[in-house]
């Protein structure tokens, strides 16, 4: 049990600030500290924190609260030229139960963003990326078997949240960050069991 | 040596387990809602043809992970999996074999977590870790269908039976953890300016993901600022070690039960603020919670006469001895001489 607490506690405990990883700060002061558990404690703890799922992190809101608004939708463009806008589910637009059950989809936006601590992020973002655009112009092809999209564009809208003070942007910039050709015959097969 | 003989008091004594059963009852509840949630979104999250295929897990989170669930595509089976583990989920809150729902529940919420751990937030987390805390405790020893079975099978009703004595380290484990959580986030918040400089809480409400319900503006201007980010320090900070004072204890719980409404009335983060402030109730004995159940049962009677059946048990002297908050204050017989022998809830 002591064993357990002590490595439930070693796991929570927060990284060092990002300047220091970035090496834009010295370390000071439980800087040190924070890097020698990350790097000496931490990743000796692995086999017991991570198979039934012990694992854990406890940083909501830190270190800073998000400061961009970040929604995202797709076009899907059809042989013809025609084009489509294809809506991700956007928790803004629901009622109060939907909310909860649909949080999900809000959260892995968050990851559809790169995360540069990952030694196959390039893979990893490829993978995300192509399975979101598919998902999506697979929801298309259940609403409408008749139309097959051949080709997916992944859009981010976005706003940036100024300190207090500041006005706050009513716009959303919007900007294409990802476009792929769709797998015409697993579409196929998706409009052929409508 | 009194400092090693009251930790093992503490840690591994034994107690009642009305605690661990009404965190198990509510838990168990809103498990069964939050499984209901995602059964329609079973194709978007936890097959190939979703969001997140098996192969993007793997890469994006290589390690020892326990990810059966990997090899599952076909949809039928992912929803009976989830449909199974709601029946655990409900097996659990009516207590009926509590240890194998309790267990079977925990393992499926790893496995589902694992399978897709791209769509959970702090509150499913906080979930998996106290129902592994309720697996290994035995938390069907009260208010259980297990408990009505067997004091059925011994011929003795609930007023006879003595109550049980289980052991009450799972429940000094969600104690921990609890203070594991407001700790760590407290460090984590620190190094991030806007938490030092007293402005933080101005941006989430901007976030409109995350809105929910709204509040007059001036919140939103200093000094209401800084009050709400300070404040929100302070309280994780006492909930995470005042929260052990005995004198403490009750108005710390209170201050952290009006920071989590805050959250769950102003943002939309699903669950987490009703499943922290469950986990609470470990910080009393089952004798207090007993007391506070009994008292809430008999007002009800009185109020609503056609509704109870049977007589109402009178209220029972509550000890909260078992609590660590009383072990540092020192025997019962003086704390009962400071602050007397009944605590209410």
């Amino acid at each position: 049990m002591l064993f357990h607490m002590l490595a439930v506690a070693c796991w929570s405990i927060p990284g060092p600030p990002t300047d220091v990883v970035q090496g834009r700060a010295e370390p000071v002061g439980t800087d040190h500290f924070l890097i020698w558990n990350r790097t000496h404690i931490t990743p000796n703890l692995e086999w017991y924190i991570q198979p039934l799922g012990f694992w854990q992190f406890w940083g909501m809101f830190a270190p800073n609260p998000a400061d961009a608004d970040i929604w995202v939708d797709a076009i899907l463009i059809y042989p013809d030229g025609s084009q489509r806008i294809a809506p991700y589910p956007r928790i803004r637009e629901m009622g109060l139960v939907r909310k909860y059950w649909h949080e999900g989809f809000r959260k892995y936006l968050e990851y559809v963003t790169p995360d540069p601590t990952n030694p196959y992020e390039a893979e990893v973002a490829e993978l995300r990326r192509s399975s979101l655009g598919f998902w999506l112009a697979a929801r298309a092809v259940r609403e409408d078997p008749s139309q097959i999209p051949s080709q997916v564009i992944l859009r981010r809208h976005f706003r940036l949240i100024p300190p207090p003070g500041e006005p706050v942007p009513r716009d959303y910039i919007t900007y294409e960050f990802y476009r792929t050709y769709l797998d015409q015959r697993a579409l196929r097969a998706i409009a052929e069991a409508q | 040596m009194k400092f090693f003989r009251d930790f093992d008091r503490v840690f591994f004594g034994y107690g009642r387990a009305e605690s661990l059963a009404l965190i198990r009852i509510i838990l168990g509840s809103l498990t069964a809602l939050i499984l209901l949630g995602r059964l329609p979104h079973a194709e978007a999250w936890y097959t190939n043809q979703g969001l997140v295929p098996a192969d993007l897990v793997r890469i994006a989170q290589p390690g020892y992970f326990l990810n059966p669930l990997a090899s599952v595509d076909q949809l039928w089976a992912v929803q009976l999996f989830i449909v199974l583990a709601i029946v655990c989920a409900l097996a659990t809150t009516v207590g009926a074999f509590t240890r194998v729902a309790t267990i079977g529940l925990f393992l499926a919420y790893v496995f589902l977590t694992h399978r897709n751990p791209f769509v959970l937030h702090s509150g499913d987390t906080l979930l998996r870790l106290a129902l592994l805390y309720l697996a290994v405790s035995r938390c069907g020893a009260a208010y259980s269908l297990d408990r009505i079975w067997k004091l059925r099978r011994l011929k003795q009703s609930e007023a006879d039976a003595e109550p049980e004595e289980v052991p009450l380290w799972p429940q000094r484990l969600i104690q921990f953890q609890l203070s594991v959580v407001y700790i760590t986030t407290v460090w984590a918040k620190w190094q991030g300016y806007t938490w030092r400089e007293g402005y933080a809480t101005w941006y989430p409400p901007h976030l409109v993901e995350f809105e929910r319900f709204p509040v007059p503006g001036f919140f939103d201007q200093q000094p209401f600022l800084a009050m709400a980010t300070y404040g929100t320090l302070l309280v994780q900070l006492a909930l995470a070690i005042l929260v052990y004072h005995p004198s403490l204890r009750k108005w710390v719980l209170i201050a952290g039960l009006f920071l989590h409404a805050a959250i769950e009335y102003r943002f939309n983060v699903p669950y987490f603020s009703l499943i922290i402030c469950t986990l609470f109730i470990a910080h009393y004995s089952g004798a207090e919670v007993s007391g506070w159940v009994q008292r809430t049962r008999q007002r009800l009677s009185e109020r609503f006469p056609a509704l109870s059946g049977s007589a109402v048990e009178p209220i029972s002297q509550v000890s909260d001895s078992q609590t660590p908050a009383a072990v540092q204050a020192g025997s019962p017989r003086k704390r009962k001489e400071k602050h007397g022998a009944t605590t209410k809830i």
